[in-house]
């Protein structure tokens, strides 16, 4: 069992895939913001890639564990310590009864997973352990973790000396920076923008800004030219304005006059009235989650195939092949 | 029906966008839930859920068995072999609501600098800008309407509402706030445009705030018996008919929702759409509860 002594901004447990199949209610898939540093943290201690851990969002909680525990921490960095001295990230390790996992600065990215060898158990709420805050449902009673939360852990899938030691090939290590490059198929209603507007967006370098949460992200940079058009019957007024439609998640909209990109991630809000100018494909949302307040963005046109491609080797990556015996 | 082709376009790697329109007609979102329904019961393989909205739908697919492509060419298929409209079976819903209740009326008062003229309730500025002499009359037409969900989402369960019967032009409508609320309270309903909203979390909002109603619309829990089997109360197609209940009967109801006795009033009904859109104001009195 593992025990939450403060709470930092927002540390939730999630999984993998999340909750698909409910979108056409307005529930989204949920589940890690950053699925690749998720899925290799639980191959680190023995669990399936799907299981559910800890996503934790720049300032970390404070955790005591209350047994004995094989635990692999990966993601950005944000400064692990174990009892006061540093933690080595993705590798996994023991920890004892009463140890206590700190996080400090935030070095590098923005989200640190915590997995524990057996899992967090908390129940399936539609078929997934993920939290999906806003709605109250999946993780820990539907909610981010607080101070005092109790959370049990499920039975390891191997023994703590055959799982301890494991770490992920240095060459598979995702590389954090602070200039993202997010492939971005264009479309569904990127017609609402002149050529121009366009090519504004897939040039210009985007700040992400302070709202940087698992619902929506903003990037602030320059504004889109979009068509001179009568806004259809029953759209609203603006130029970006459109007869509510589908957000897929990983789309991209802007608001009002063509400012202010903001992009939906796994906590997506289902729909709405403003064009979608295209959708990031899914693996690069896992880079979209470790960017943070400052960094650069820059969007770049890619095909659907490019999309798949990328998924397929994200699946090649989260798999026993990147793991290594350390010591 | 008539016969102008939808548009397909990618949405990223993992959904196909089929567009309509791009106007809200009534007739268009008929077609959208006619072809989810269609292709529904195709039972394509990859195809992981079909979320339609008002004029267009996404449809969801697994990469791993299917890719964009093939399945465009399989949605063309089901599009070109509809001739026409299918009947839609759905059901009636009693919404029981108080109009210029406490709490919208609350919220409204906390966020009167982002309205447009200030009024609290907004009640009273939705019924001015829409030509009513006064509440109680705004309240009576709005409750002689049925209104059909064109769309759920946005926030879990939340339900585009549309009325039924009536001409784009006629529809009862308003701007949306200046600047939007930071939080709206759960089971408000709004009006921005020409779309009713049924706030379903507490969540930031700009429609006209009209009052709260009885029935949870999500129901994380899944306590209330009527929310067993999914913890969102309606589907698209659903028509809801308001009542105007005092504040007593609220709290009446209210308890018995909150200690699971009170069962929502839901009647079965088919809907079907060639006839609708032959008539819609008479078949809207004669069959779905319109006066």
């Amino acid at each position: 069992m593992l025990e939450v002594v403060q709470h930092g901004i927002e540390a939730t447990v999630q999984d993998l895939y999340g909750r698909p199949g409910y979108y056409s209610q307005g529930i989204p898939p949920s589940g890690a913001q950053d699925g690749t540093s998720l899925g290799l943290a639980n191959l680190l201690v023995g669990n399936d890639k799907n299981e559910a851990a800890i996503e934790i969002t720049l300032l970390g909680p404070q955790i005591r564990f209350r047994d004995e525990h094989t635990i692999g921490l990966t993601g950005g960095d944000l400064s692990p310590k174990l009892n006061g001295s540093p933690a080595t990230m993705w590798e996994s390790f023991a920890v004892r009864k009463d140890d206590l996992l700190t996080f400090g600065r935030i070095e590098k990215g923005c989200r640190a997973y915590l997995a524990v060898a057996g899992g967090i158990d908390v129940p399936e709420v539609l078929g997934s352990k993920a939290t999906y805050a806003r709605g109250e449902i999946g993780g820990h009673e539907g909610r981010p973790l607080q101070k005092g939360d109790v959370l049990a852990t499920g039975k390891p899938k191997a023994a703590a000396e055959d799982l301890i030691g494991r770490r992920v090939k240095p060459d598979r290590i995702p590389r954090y920076t602070n200039r993202w490059e997010q492939r971005i198929v264009v479309g569904i209603e990127s017609y609402v923008y002149t050529d121009t507007g366009i090519k504004t967006f897939l040039t210009a370098d985007w700040q992400v800004s302070s709202k940087i949460d698992r619902v929506g992200y903003r990037y602030t940079g320059p504004q889109l030219e979009c068509v001179k058009r009568t806004p259809p019957f029953g759209a609203g007024s603006d130029p970006t304005n459109v007869v509510d439609s589908g957000y897929p998640v990983g789309s991209v909209h802007t608001t009002g006059p063509g400012v202010e990109p903001i992009l939906l991630p796994n906590d997506a809000v289902s729909g709405g009235g403003f064009a979608t100018i295209g959708t990031v494909i899914t693996v690069d949302l896992d880079r979209v989650g470790q960017s943070k307040t400052g960094d650069v963005t820059h969007f770049k046109s890619v095909s659907v195939e490019e999309g798949y491609r990328a998924w397929e080797e994200r699946e090649r990556l989260l798999t026993e092949s990147s793991i290594e015996q350390g010591r | 029906m008539a016969h102008r082709s939808a548009r397909y376009d990618y949405g990223g790697d993992r959904y196909v966008f089929v567009e309509f329109s791009i106007d809200m007609e009534l007739a268009e979102n008929f077609k959208t839930l006619s072809m989810a329904e269609a292709i529904k019961q195709a039972h394509i393989p990859g195809i992981v859920e079909v979320i339609p909205s008002i004029c267009s739908m996404l449809v969801e697919y697994d990469r791993a068995s299917i890719h964009a492509d093939p399945l465009i060419r399989r949605l063309r298929e089901i599009e070109g072999s509809m001739t026409q409209l299918t009947e839609i079976p759905t059901r009636i819903i009693d919404f029981p609501i108080l109009f210029a209740d406490p709490w919208t009326t609350e919220c409204a008062e906390t966020f009167k600098s982002h309205h447009n003229t200030g009024q609290v309730p907004n009640l009273d500025f939705v019924a001015e800008v829409n030509g009513y002499k006064d509440r109680e009359s705004f309240i009576h037409a709005l409750c002689a309407t049925p209104y059909w969900t064109v769309m759920v989402g946005f926030t879990p369960g939340l339900p585009w509402l549309y009325p039924l019967g009536v001409r784009n032009e006629e529809a009862i409508q308003a701007p949306k706030y200046n600047r939007p609320r930071t939080w709206t309270p759960d089971r408000a309903v709004g009006l921005g445009g020409a779309f009713l909203a049924i706030y379903s979390v507490r969540n930031p909002g700009g429609y006209q705030l009209l009052g709260r109603t009885t029935n949870p619309i999500y129901d994380a829990r899944q306590r209330h018996p009527d929310f067993k089997e999914n913890p969102v109360l309606l589907k698209p197609g659903d028509i809801l008919k308001w009542r105007s209940v005092t504040r007593e009967e609220y709290d009446q109801i209210w308890a018995g929702v909150e200690d699971g006795t009170y069962r929502f009033g839901i009647k079965p009904v088919t809907v079907e759409p060639e006839a609708y859109l032959r008539d819609p104001r008479g078949y809207t009195a004669a069959n779905l509860g319109g006066s």
